[in-house]
């Protein structure tokens, strides 16, 4: 049995040894081949790019009709690189968020940047269940606005899901600075810190820690977190690096899950840049080869003259990006996983409008296409991109009229037929229609019994499976079909407008730390007509300083424009503006059309002028820093000013009714805020352009900077303070309060400040005695109490700080002793503030003074937490 | 039967009956109610024990040491809930409670369960909401016996903090402290820590006292 169980083993080795090798080789070769790839992060130390040159010839956009072809012209430039391991992503990888990358020997220790933290309670005391919190200042990470460090060696972000692995399976502890003779020789402290690195990565250290919380077995202990939301831990004799698995595209590849063949296995560098990424995502456009340096060629069929390419770079990757274009066409709508940094190369479509969005601020340019509309929409987190097509109809040689794909012919198919709209008959007409490619021919007639009056009709135009509205061809008549009052005018005829005489925009500015409030613009619409005529002509259009305008709508233009106006038809368009600066002096900006008559050989033109108005908010206090803001406190004084002319600025009505005012200056308008907190609004005008500016009134809070003071004289509270008779020399003790007003952010410089009336309370021992009846109290009572009447305010100087606050004190005369038991009273003293001639008063917090002596003698004020004590009996003599 | 099992019996008896009835379906939101009343009326007389653990000896060279003491906080009426922290303050030591609540019924009280904590910590007296929430701190006198003393007075019917006062030997201290994350009804576990203790030190102890509830650690 053993010899016929040996033959049938080598008789199979036999078959299958050569197909086994066969499959090793092919094996080895794809690893080899793998290897030399790198990953997006570009931290893993064996990366190397194999720059692949592309096979595509540097051509502009506008040098050919074959313009955008990716062999011959501005397609992207390839490369690259293979992840040193290939690796299945798992289950368990995906659940956890991370996964290793790789395991090298042990590398130094990173060494501590400037403004590294050490925990000094750790340090001091030690810590072993014990844990603290680091903000992301300086160091950021996807998934958390901060972590919790434990002492134990754990470290937890802020999204609970998202758990680090534990970096060993004992617990750590820090020995505490009086135990750190229990160190083996050699080691000093045990210390924990934490540090942001120049690379944006958090670095937390345990130095010279107990595992196992045995002091005989001490370690240290470092993990780093990356800003792509990997980490790596180092220990003594190895370091560990993570790699973030991200949920949109768990092998790390680039391509997201839903459109890669294999999201499990890490397959290529496949961001936009690499034959891969256009394999997958653009495989009905192009065959991309791996092998033969990254070239690109063009699928069959595909009419490469309709595609041009945008690019588009991340700040922070890996992120996806999404373009979703308006309509279906044979790219369908392409998806980007870019890595931070890295410039992507993505085709689209002429004529089809894509919405263009990321999870993180990305950019999106056409750099060698100026046609080619960009336009932002917010956070930098979503733009659309658009190629608009414009179609030009010109009259052929045999009578009809030949439509022509604008600005280069990208091919495609034209139709017009009755699904799109159908013949148009003017009343009185009767006309057919034929059409062969981008001709159509009209047979127009009389008919009814007002005569001839023309047709229109609407087409299609289809590229690449996408389909565009063509305009609607006109179809006169002959001469002597006219007739009746519907007759267009012979002559040609043009008119520009812009629908406000300018456009109003403030920039950016910021109301608080980390409250910026984006540049906003009132917009314009410039319109722009021409009729051609009986003879048709050239319709051209240009425009000077409108680079200080930015469109936001409608079409986009390049001037100078020209176009054929066929005869009796018409070129219409309308764009959409904001400001992007201000202009230089009053009507600067100028747009004019004109049309050539090919008849007759006259002209005809019009002009439209705009304006860019810059309005600037400016407080009128040194404080803060920020004057440019829309935050103030009551009654702060604002100058509204605008470049290059002077607007109107108009009060809202509530505005004035709290006491807010807006009065003319030289340049500008002076705007008093109201005093009461709320919201507000004033306008700016010129004309029929409006731009309404809102601002917000605060009201302070208060915070104390206690500054305890024992004065040497009490001469400055002598000549008030005391029971009579009591004169000069009487002592006491007292305290220097002073006051910041918060936020910091506003003036409350126009403020005032003061103490109101408080009745002494819980009255007890010494001060019960009948010569302080009526005397305690404070703020009314002569003599007996140096309070900070209503009338005596104090005025918020720089920096909304009382330059010389409250001071309280109490003085006794040292005749009255003995002091029994000593006593006590309370005060509760409201704190008011107002706006000196206005009706509105307004309150802080009460303060509690608390007033005592002893009885051998010392006198007590406590204010704020903030005790000041004196004993009576010393010299305060000056 | 010792003081620690008793405080945990009576949640112990409704969850099992609750369970028990639910199965059965025969448990109407009415009856679940009146269960949850009784058995919150009897909390009280279980839950506050004459329990003193002691912080146990030091055993690491991190000199950390800890105890976890059931208790309850829900009370009928409670009134007021006061806490007193009496201990050696050094520069370089710790001892600090937490209150929280065993959500996962270990008998112990993790940071992550620790919802308020309060304490002495290298010169600074100290409130921290949760483990790694808001920590405010008033600095001490450090190589003094000294006693922080939390004075919490509740609405007797919510049983929420209205109003409290934080002093340290009679003066009032820590006056930025948020009052309504000084008490929770839902807390059950103390966790008592020592950092940094001199080794001949004698090591505090938490005592419960009831009406009005109390926490006293020396």
């Amino acid at each position: 049995m053993v010899v016929i169980a040996e033959i049938i083993r080598q008789t199979l080795m036999c078959i299958f040894a050569p197909l086994l090798g066969a499959s090793l080789a092919a094996l080895a070769l794809l690893l080899v081949f793998r290897s030399c790839r790198n990953r997006c992060g570009g931290r893993v130390a064996s990366a190397q790019w194999v720059a692949v040159s592309v096979a595509m010839a540097v051509c502009t956009l506008f040098s050919g009709k074959n313009t955008n072809g990716v062999n011959g012209v501005g397609g992207p430039h390839l490369m690259q690189f293979i992840p040193p391991t290939i690796q299945v992503v798992t289950a368990e990888d995906i659940s956890n968020g991370w996964r290793v990358a790789e395991e090298t020997a042990a590398g130094p220790f990173a060494q501590p940047p400037s403004g590294v933290v050490t925990n000094e309670r750790w340090r001091l005391r030690g810590a072993h269940d014990d844990a603290v919190r680091i903000p992301a200042d300086g160091w950021s990470y996807p998934f958390a606005s901060g972590v919790t460090v434990f002492s134990l060696g754990e470290i937890r972000s802020d999204i609970r899901e998202h758990d680090f692995p534990r970096a060993f399976e004992e617990d750590l502890s820090l020995f505490p600075l009086a135990s750190r003779h229990l160190l083996p020789e050699g080691r000093q402290e045990s210390v924990f810190w934490y540090a942001a690195t120049p690379s944006n990565t958090l670095l937390t250290t345990w130095w010279n820690a107990a595992l196992g919380r045995v002091a005989t077995n001490v370690v240290s202990f470092q993990a780093e977190l990356f800003s792509d939301g990997g980490f790596a831990y180092r220990y003594e004799d190895r370091t560990v690096r993570h790699e973030r698995v991200w949920p949109f595209d768990w092998d790390g590849d680039g391509l997201e899950n839903s459109v890669d063949p294999e999201p499990l296995v890490p397959g290529a560098d496949a961001h936009g840049t690499n034959a891969e990424w256009y394999n997958v995502v653009c495989s009905n456009l192009f065959e991309a080869a791996e092998g033969d340096g990254g070239a690109l060629s063009w699928q069959d069929g595909v009419n490469s003259n309709a595609y041009y390419f945008v690019d588009v770079v991340a700040s922070d990757g890996p992120a996806p990006i999404y373009f979703t274009g308006d309509r279906a066409s044979r790219l369908g709508n392409p998806v980007v996983v870019a890595c931070g940094g890295e410039t992507n190369h993505v085709p689209l479509l002429m004529g089809v409008e894509y919405s263009v969005t990321s999870t993180v601020p990305i950019t999106v340019s056409a750099p060698d296409n100026a046609d080619v509309s960009v336009a932002g929409v917010n956070d930098g987190r979503s733009f659309s991109v658009k190629w608009p097509l414009s179609f030009g109809i010109l009259v052929a040689s045999g009578g009809g009229y030949e439509v022509e794909v604008m600005p280069f012919d990208p091919g495609g198919d034209f139709s017009w037929s009755e699904e799109d709209g159908g013949l148009n008959l003017r009343s009185g007409s009767v006309c057919a229609y034929s059409s062969v490619g981008n001709w159509i021919g009209f047979s127009c007639g009389v008919g009814g019994n007002c005569g001839c009056n023309g047709c229109s009709l609407a087409g299609t135009y289809s590229v690449e499976c996408a389909s565009f509205a063509m305009p609607s061809i006109w179809c006169g008549c002959g001469t002597s079909g006219y007739g009746g009052t519907n007759e267009p005018p012979t002559a040609p005829t043009v008119s520009v407008s812009f629908d406000k005489p300018v456009v109003f925009y403030e920039d950016a500015y910021t109301n608080a730390p980390n409250d910026v409030v984006a540049k906003h613009s009132t917009n314009t619409v410039l319109s722009v007509s021409a009729y051609g005529g009986e003879s048709g002509g050239m319709f051209h259009v240009s425009a000077s300083n409108i680079g200080k305008l930015v469109r936001t709508g409608g079409r986009a233009m390049s001037f100078p424009y020209t176009a054929f106006v066929p005869p009796h038809g018409g070129v219409s368009f309308s764009v959409e503006y904001e400001a992007e600066t201000h202009s230089d002096c009053q009507d600067d900006i100028s747009v004019s059309a004109s049309v050539l008559s090919g008849g007759s050989g006259t002209s005809c033109t019009a002009s439209a002028f705009i304006t860019a108005v810059e309005v600037s908010i400016v407080a009128e206090s040194n404080f803060p820093t920020n004057r440019r803001r829309h935050v103030f406190g009551p009654a702060e004084k604002v100058k509204v000013s605008s470049v290059p002319i002077q607007c109107e600025v108009l009060p809202s009505s509530v505005l004035l009714a709290n006491e807010g005012s807006i009065t003319g200056g030289d340049g500008y308008h002076e705007v008093k805020i109201p005093v009461c907190c709320g919201e507000y609004s004033i306008m700016a005008r010129y004309g029929n352009a409006e731009l309404s500016i809102l601002f917000t009134t605060i009201f302070p809070n208060e915070s104390l900077r206690v500054d305890a003071v024992r004065r040497p004289t009490y001469d400055e509270f002598v000549n008030r303070v005391g029971i009579e008779p009591f004169t000069n020399g009487c002592i006491g003790s007292a305290m220097h309060v002073d006051l910041s007003l918060i936020p910091d952010y506003v003036s409350f410089s126009n403020i005032r400040l003061a103490e109101g009336h408080a009745c002494a309370q819980n009255v007890q021992g010494f001060f019960t005695n009948a010569i302080f009846q009526g005397h305690l109290d404070h703020g009314v009572t002569e003599g007996a109490w140096d309070g900070v009447s209503i009338e005596e305010t104090t005025r918020i100087g720089t920096y909304n700080e009382l330059v010389d606050g409250d001071t309280v004190a109490f003085g006794l005369d040292p005749n009255l002793r003995p002091f029994l038991d000593g006593g006590s009273f309370d005060l509760e003293i409201p704190m008011i503030w107002f706006v000196p001639g206005s009706s509105v008063t307004n309150n802080l917090h009460s303060n509690i003074h608390f007033n005592s002596v002893n009885q051998g003698g010392t006198v007590s004020v406590r204010k704020y937490e903030r005790t000041q004590s004196r004993d009576i009996t010393e010299d305060w003599s000056p | 039967m010792n003081a620690q099992t008793r405080v945990f019996e009576p949640a112990f008896v409704f969850s099992a009956n609750w369970q028990m009835a639910v199965k059965e379906g025969m448990v109407k939101v009415g009856n679940a109610v009146c269960m949850i009343a009784v058995v919150a009326a009897a909390l009280p007389s279980f839950a506050l024990p004459p329990v003193r653990p002691s912080l146990p000896p030091v055993a690491y060279a991190d000199t950390e040491t800890s105890t976890n003491v059931p208790f309850s906080a829900w009370q009928e009426s409670p009134g007021r809930f006061r806490l007193y922290l009496t201990c050696r303050t050094t520069p370089t030591n710790n001892v600090q409670m937490a209150f929280g609540t065993d959500i996962d019924g270990d008998g112990t009280l993790s940071l992550s369960e620790s919802d308020l904590i309060v304490g002495w910590d290298c010169g600074a007296w100290f409130v921290q909401y949760g483990f790694d929430g808001e920590r405010i701190e008033h600095s001490g006198n450090a190589n003094d016996m000294q006693t922080l003393a939390c004075v919490v007075r509740l609405n007797p019917g919510a049983a929420t903090p209205v109003s409290a006062e934080v002093t340290v030997d009679g003066v009032p201290v820590l006056a930025g402290v948020d009052v309504a994350r000084l008490y929770r009804r839902e807390w059950n576990v103390i966790r008592l820590t020592g950092r940094g203790l001199a080794d001949s030190a004698a090591l505090p102890e938490v005592r419960i006292l009831p009406d009005p509830l109390s926490v006293i650690v020396r």
